[in-house]
């Protein structure tokens, strides 16, 4: 298949996945702007309790402690969300994939295009939260750039997701245990200061935690990032998609008869 | 109007000579893996331990035929003799073992109707999202959009949630989604499995089938998998009979399904 090829089925598979993930989005708010409140509830609520344990138990001293955690929070939640759900995607539409030639790839692109809505509301919240704190709210305007590469690399982890899921049927309850333990290792709602620590040397090669290092520093504190940190995002977002798109193309010829 | 197409069935069958679809000893299997063999910890253990012979069955055993531009085939057999899965390696679905098929055309393949319907959603966002599913872009959904309403009679519904629709409208809606964009794709090759049956009454049963008799006459090269045999009979130039995987005659519809019906 030449280069142009691939493109116009991946283009294909876009168009698809996006008119999934708007029946998806039609489906869960039932043309009730009240369905909204929902994207919002659950990072609300774990953005309170953490609040209160970060600030209370431990009394921590990160500064913008409020913002910091939230970024970080709707960051990782976005990765779980997507990665979680690709697990069983294809055995999830096993009917379309079994019943017609449909390209398995436009079921993650709905997925992911799903999670990119729920984000939204998020990144809105968080803005909320800037504008709340009387902190500098312009520098979001960074945001974006920084989600295409974390969307990028979320996006081939879910192709890799969604074929594993595919031969190993229990993939999205391994799943659901190592990404909350990654959850954990990941400085989301705690700050690093032993960089000799095992979590340190842990989170040195753990991409989601440059990611949001790279973001917290740019919007948060407005601190400009370094040549070797953005570099090193672009090459981890732009390898993972296309290492991963190349797996899910691999497997995809098999997903019909494994389902 | 039977008679007079089996008569000319020949004289097409002679006429058409070049293969738009060339299979050569094709064969497929399927492994015959228990649950726990797709664990986790089942995968973990097999990278560490001996390797067993997997158990499997051969749906397709050295299949090979061809068929010629604007024929219309007819795939017979009992359940389970390979027919669905023979459909699903044309149309690319499922991969063969061994052997190769050679398509000169663009194929549409049909499996059930009313599949990929939200009920959920309303009748209207059903034929967005089904004609997408089906290959077909938004615009060209929107222009064949009151073909469909019209051909399911069911206009006065369209902006309807379709889980209080009846089995029989849902019967409607699919088939009708399912024939105008199978029309609309204008695919050279159309393979299709049990599409005759809309599951609706009477009149559109009727309906459907003489719209269904139309798109196979129209002129494209039509694989169709039926346990109707009067269906068969009545439009195929040639009939495929499977048995265990296996082909056990290709020949003139009359006399296969004569020897079909025998045992």
């Amino acid at each position: 298949m030449t280069f142009r090829q691939t493109l116009q089925e991946t283009t294909n598979a876009f168009a698809l996945g996006y008119q999934l993930a708007k029946a998806h989005f039609k489906v869960r708010n039932e043309g009730s702007y009240l369905g909204v409140f929902w994207y919002l509830l659950e990072p609300l609520a774990f953005f309170i309790v953490l609040l209160f344990l970060g600030g209370v138990i431990y009394n921590n001293s990160i500064p913008q402690y409020p913002a910091y955690l939230l970024l970080g929070l709707i960051m990782f939640n976005f990765f779980l969300a997507v990665t979680g759900n690709a697990s069983g995607i294809i055995i999830k539409n096993k009917y379309f994939v079994k019943s017609i030639k449909v390209d398995s790839a436009a079921f993650i692109f709905a997925g992911v295009l799903q999670s990119i809505f729920s984000h939204i509301f998020e990144v809105a919240l968080f803005i909320f939260l800037l504008i709340y704190l009387k902190t500098s709210v312009w520098l979001i305007i960074f945001y974006p750039v920084i989600f295409i590469c974390l969307c990028l690399f979320t996006t081939g982890v879910a192709f890799i997701f969604a074929a594993v899921g595919v031969f190993v049927i229990d993939w999205g309850n391994v799943w659901n245990v190592a990404g909350r333990l990654i959850w954990f290792v990941t400085p989301v709602f705690y700050v690093l200061r032993d960089s000799n620590s095992l979590i340190a040397k842990f989170n040195y090669f753990n991409p989601l935690s440059h990611f949001i290092t790279v973001a917290r520093n740019i919007i948060v504190y407005g601190e400009v990032p370094t040549i070797f940190s953005v570099l090193g995002i672009i090459v981890i977002s732009f390898g993972t998609f296309l290492v991963g798109y190349f797996i899910f193309n691999k497997g995809k010829i098999y997903f019909a008869e494994r389902v | 109007m039977r008679k007079e197409f089996n008569m000319n069935n020949q004289i097409e069958h002679n006429q058409i000579k070049n293969a738009i679809i060339e299979v050569k000893n094709i064969s497929k299997s399927f492994g015959i893996n228990s649950f726990g063999n797709d664990l986790a910890l089942a995968h973990l253990v097999n990278i560490f331990s001996e390797k067993k012979d997997k158990k499997s069955i051969k749906v397709l055993d050295s299949i090979s035929f061809e068929v010629s531009r604007g024929e219309i085939i007819g795939v017979i057999g009992k359940n389970g003799s390979g027919k669905s899965t023979l459909l699903r390696v044309l149309a690319g679905v499922y991969q063969t073992d061994y052997g190769q098929i050679i398509h000169r055309g663009d194929t549409f393949y049909l499996t059930s109707m009313g599949f990929g319907l939200m009920d959920r959603l309303s009748m209207r966002d059903n034929i967005y999202l089904v004609g997408a599913v089906m290959g077909l872009s938004q615009k060209r959904i929107k222009d064949i959009f009151d073909q469909i309403v019209d051909f399911s009679e069911l206009r006065e519904y369209v902006d309807m949630k379709i889980r209080q629709f009846s089995t029989g409208m849902m019967g409607r809606l699919g088939f009708s989604i399912s024939v105008f964009c199978m029309k609309n794709k204008n695919s050279e090759i159309l393979l299709l499995d049990e599409v005759f049956g809309s599951g609706a009454d009477y009149d559109f049963e009727k309906k459907a089938i003489a719209k269904m008799e139309e798109l196979i006459q129209s002129g494209a090269t039509v694989v169709l998998v039926s346990h109707n045999l009067e269906i068969i009979e009545k439009y195929c130039h040639r009939v495929l009979w499977l048995d265990q995987g296996k082909i056990k005659q290709l020949g003139q519809p009359k006399e296969v399904i004569e020897k079909y019906k025998q045992i």
